[in-house]
């Protein structure tokens, strides 16, 4: 226990100490002991305590301490820090962090908290204990102090990876779909998979980590065609959901139509044959229903009038599915994802409450790329992200949210994430945006948004005693989602395509001409 | 030109015809001149007669009393009542301000304090000493630069 | 009732000064030598005192003393005087010191009587042309009281000045500003410069007289002149050889007197004087020095004045 600094003075929850250590970083850990106990506290600020005068910057090639020297003074005052600390609390094992409301003593010790400190109290789970989710390492230490989630709460309560485009938010899911498939998680995992990134992860099969007494994890990637629900499985919402807004005339009658054949195996043709013994040929209103289900029903693939897929063939405990959407179109992802979210939401429902009906008798963990195409407000699957958000707790339905735009997600569904792992964000609409739904993090961390490079990030929530900035570990995969190269493509391109010519128009032989 | 007198452990007074900024040293002084004073005022009782003859006709008179208020830079010694002033050369200069190959000059600080008034005092210094340690000249026009902040600091702009 | 000085009366002096007087208007009226005494005007307008000064070195000598030093435990004394050159005109000046360390038996005045004298002899033999200034007179009959050895003594040293100042041509002026010396009148009572307080004006002075007074038989061959400038006459004394020449050293030592702060007394003895001084903190400075370097004790009664 060596003592890193000693304090200056005290104001409300922070704290001054001057330290000579020129090492200590934003962030990092540190404590002062109060009663025995030691009190956790994070570094908000560290600044020179004696800036240079700015003349002494005046000359590039000449250093300031040789000025200092010159005036024959010591440059020690020169190398010390005034360090803000903001006080977290000690750890109680029923309280978590109390404040002690004490604040230390001018002159007292303070320490760097020690790697089992930190791992012992910031941490819910140690790494590679059941239900842990060792994500990453702290970002201000230069050893591997482990950052590790608890599986359970970020599960029953949801979390979110918000960042910018590059800041590596796939990777970091991608980590953490790792970790869950790992044998002390064992995890039933979805993915929603817009951009097709997460095939990668099939090399877990072939991986030994993930391997433990006869455990071996399974990776299911299911592209644009094996993914089919049959229309007849589909609620009559999630019918209506799947069309575009219908007259009050036009639901009148899909509405009776439905109701007479519902809980029948009927098909998209059968639907239509309804709506036209009902209505009048030359209805108006009919014809039109009848081209809305034809140009969104009929045409749309994943909607079948045989093929459904199970959801215990892509939800079971030691497995992921990754569902591949780069080739549906924008409906078709929604819809999908409204439908799969809320059948595997009544799923648990039926399961946990004994109702009859289709039944997952484990928890899920649904990751959900893009959310903001999902989350938003005016998407069709917001309703059912809602309820998922607000009572999946309830059900062991948990769900990952990732989105570049946080903004566009409704602040209703991100404020009920309460596991958050921010990354790099730029657009001061984001950052505004996390500032107003995520309370957990201090201003001060905020603050650090901007300045994190890839693969860093802040982690906060219920998962993890206290808010921390980390660096993601390396991925056990590879990744799936490197950005494209284009020069090399084209040089690609080139070497492999048929030499020609450019094929100009023939009748073109000028290239000016009078008119 | 002779000691006068001991005015501190750092300040003492040459009797002789120095002029402010001229830098002088004893057997174990450097030190600069910072004041020049009259010991008392003789010249009043002649104040009927013109500077320009006083000068030429009772040249003693003119001199006389003329104090130079010095204040050590280097002192490995105090200086004497009645000890040899000289003034110092370049050389000298060069010589007060290695330490080890380093230069320094730790006496600064406390004779900017000394000065804070007539701080262009110390500003000449520096040009002098920018002359007699060229090698040095960036690190002392840094220093120099910090003098004439302060100069117009004390300036209610 | 007769009044004549050296009576003794029946009165207090309160009521007899009337009667002295009295006896001092007698006297005046009696002054009937005074019409032959020849008198010459000095034609003083503006700057005058700097263009006869101009290109002049004059040399001013004055010496004091320390008695005894001894509460501080040190038996010797010490004499300093200082010797003051300027060129007028020039801007050029030079300040010289001699000092002497006297034990108790000696005579500090004449010790330093002595030293003067040796200071402007020196100065003459250095030869240059100059005007030597000295504070006092060459006619030394306040030694008529003293022993014989001393007073020869110093009657030797001044007729080594006058001889030397003869035979370097350098004039040398003794210089008495309040001078009580009786060479014009026979009473006692009336001195010279009262005699002639009256009969010279502003800027005259008398012809050069030759003192024809004697001390235990010896005459020296002193003249003197007084000269009338912002008050008193003063008294300026020479050797003989200079009355040849005696309008134009009198104009230097009026000028010299005109260029001083009080206009009535040669400014070269004013700086010499202002060089010479030993003051009571110096005094007190040199005392409690030797004592300290000398482990004397200092005397209590000293130390209680403190």
């Amino acid at each position: 226990m060596k003592a890193v600094g000693l304090v200056k003075a005290s104001e409300g929850v922070n704290f001054n100490f001057i330290t000579p250590e020129n090492t200590l970083r934003n962030g990092e850990f540190v404590y002062y002991i109060w009663d025995g106990k030691k009190v956790i506290c994070r570094v908000i600020r560290k600044k020179p305590l004696r800036p240079f005068p700015d003349i002494y910057l005046s000359k590039p090639h000449i250093s300031p301490e040789r000025i200092v020297k010159a005036l024959g003074l010591d440059t020690t005052e020169f190398e010390l820090f005034e360090v803000t600390a903001g006080i977290i609390g000690y750890y109680d094992n029923d309280l978590g962090f109390v404040n002690p409301r004490v604040t230390p003593k001018p002159g007292q010790q303070v320490f760097i908290a020690e790697k089992e400190v930190i791992e012992d109290v910031l941490m819910k789970k140690a790494a590679g204990e059941t239900g842990s989710a060792h994500i990453g390492f702290l970002l201000n230490r230069d050893d591997d102090v482990p950052v590790v989630l608890d599986t359970s709460l970020i599960v029953s309560e949801h979390m979110c990876i918000l960042a910018s485009t590059g800041s590596g938010k796939s990777y970091l899911a991608g980590v953490l779909v790792e970790e869950l498939l790992k044998p002390y998680n064992s995890a039933a995992v979805l993915i929603l998979d817009p951009h097709g990134e997460y095939h990668t992860l099939k090399e877990v099969e072939g991986r030994e980590e993930f391997v433990q007494d006869g455990y071996r994890p399974r990776v299911k990637i299911l592209g644009k065609g094996e993914v089919k629900i049959r229309l007849c499985e589909l609620e009559y919402d999630e019918l209506i959901n799947a069309l575009p807004p219908l007259s009050d005339k036009m639901e009148a009658i899909l509405n009776s139509v439905y109701r007479e054949i519902e809980g029948t195996k009927f098909t998209s043709e059968t639907l239509l044959e309804k709506i036209r013994e009902i209505a009048d040929k030359e209805d108006v209103t009919a014809r039109a229903l009848t081209w809305r289900i034809r140009r969104y029903i009929e045409s749309v693939e994943i909607i079948d009038d045989f093929d459904h897929i199970l959801l215990k063939e892509i939800l079971r405990p030691g497995m992921v599915a990754v569902i591949q959407m780069s080739e549906m179109s924008d409906i078709e992802q929604q819809l999908l994802t409204s439908v799969l979210l809320k059948r595997i939401l009544n799923a648990r429902i039926n399961s946990e409450k004994g109702l009859p009906g289709e039944k997952l008798e484990y928890p899920v963990f649904v990751v959900v790329e893009e959310a903001h195409r999902f989350a938003s407000k005016d998407s069709k699957s917001f309703d059912v992200l809602k309820t998922i958000l607000s009572e999946g707790r309830k059900f062991g339905m948990g769900v990952c949210l990732i989105s570049q735009r946080p903004s566009k997600i409704d602040s209703d569904i991100l404020s009920q994430c309460m596991t958050q792992v921010i990354m790099r964000i730029v657009n001061p609409a984001d950052q505004e945006n996390i500032r107003a739904s995520v309370e957990s993090i201090g201003k001060e961390l905020i603050e650090e948004l901007p300045g994190l490079t890839k693969g860093q990030a802040l982690v906060a929530g219920v998962a993890i005693n206290s808010p921390v900035l980390m660096r993601v570990r390396k991925r056990i995969t590879s990744h799936g989602g490197v950005s494209k190269k284009a020069p090399e493509e084209w040089i690609n391109h080139l070497k492999t395509a048929e030499e020609g010519e450019i094929p100009v128009m023939r009748n073109q032989k000028r290239l000016f001409w009078d008119q | 030109m002779k000691v006068k007198r001991l005015l501190s452990h750092d300040e003492f007074e040459v009797e002789g015809e120095l002029k402010i900024g001229d830098i002088v040293k004893t057997s174990g002084t450097f030190a600069i001149v910072v004041d020049i004073i009259h010991e008392e005022p003789e010249i009043v009782k002649y104040l009927n007669v013109d500077a320009e003859k006083v000068r030429k006709f009772m040249p003693d008179l003119a001199l006389r009393g003329r104090i130079a208020k010095c204040i050590s830079l280097v002192c490995k010694r105090p200086p004497e009542p009645g000890e040899d002033v000289e003034l110092a050369d370049f050389s000298d200069l060069r010589e007060i301000h290695f330490s080890n190959g380093e230069f320094c000059m730790p006496y600064l600080t406390s004779l900017i304090r000394k000065c804070r008034d007539r701080l262009w005092i110390v500003k000449e210094y520096l040009n002098t000493l920018m002359d007699a340690i060229p090698e040095e000249r960036e690190v002392i026009e840094i220093i120099r630069a910090e003098v004439e902040y302060g100069m117009l600091r004390g300036v209610e702009l | 009732m007769e009044f004549h000085v050296g009576k003794v009366l029946n009165s207090r002096i309160i009521e007899s000064a009337h009667l002295f007087l009295d006896h001092m208007k007698r006297e005046e009226s009696r002054k009937v030598e005074v019409q032959d005494i020849e008198k010459f005007g000095l034609n003083v307008d503006r700057d005058w005192e700097f263009g006869v000064l101009n290109d002049v070195r004059v040399v001013g000598v004055d010496g004091s003393q320390i008695n005894h030093l001894r509460e501080f435990g040190i038996p010797f004394g010490a004499v300093q005087v200082a010797k003051v050159a300027v060129l007028h005109g020039k801007a050029r000046f030079n300040v010289d010191y001699r000092c002497k360390w006297i034990g108790l038996n000696e005579d500090a005045s004449f010790e330093r009587f002595k030293l003067e004298i040796q200071s402007l002899i020196e100065e003459i033999e250095m030869a240059g042309e100059s005007y030597l200034f000295m504070d006092g007179s060459f006619v030394l009959s306040f030694t008529s009281q003293f022993r014989k050895e001393l007073r020869d003594a110093y009657i030797e040293s001044v007729n080594e000045l006058l001889q030397s100042s003869e035979m370097n041509q350098t004039p040398v002026f003794g210089f008495i500003e309040r001078s009580y010396a009786r060479d014009l009148t026979s009473d006692p009572f009336i001195h010279d410069a009262l005699f002639l307080s009256t009969h010279l004006r502003r800027f005259e002075y008398t012809e050069p007289l030759k003192c024809e007074r004697d001390i235990s038989g010896y005459r020296s061959d002193v003249y003197f002149s007084y000269l009338k400038l912002n008050a008193f006459p003063v008294r300026i004394e020479f050797p003989g050889w200079m009355a040849d020449d005696h309008s134009k050293f009198m104009e230097i030592a009026a000028a010299e007197c005109l260029i001083g702060s009080t206009r009535n007394y040669p400014y070269i003895l004013e700086r010499a004087h202002r060089y010479a001084v030993i003051s009571e903190k110096e005094r007190e400075a040199i005392g409690l020095f030797l004592a300290a370097k000398t482990g004397k004790q200092i005397s209590m009664k000293y130390l209680s004045k403190r």
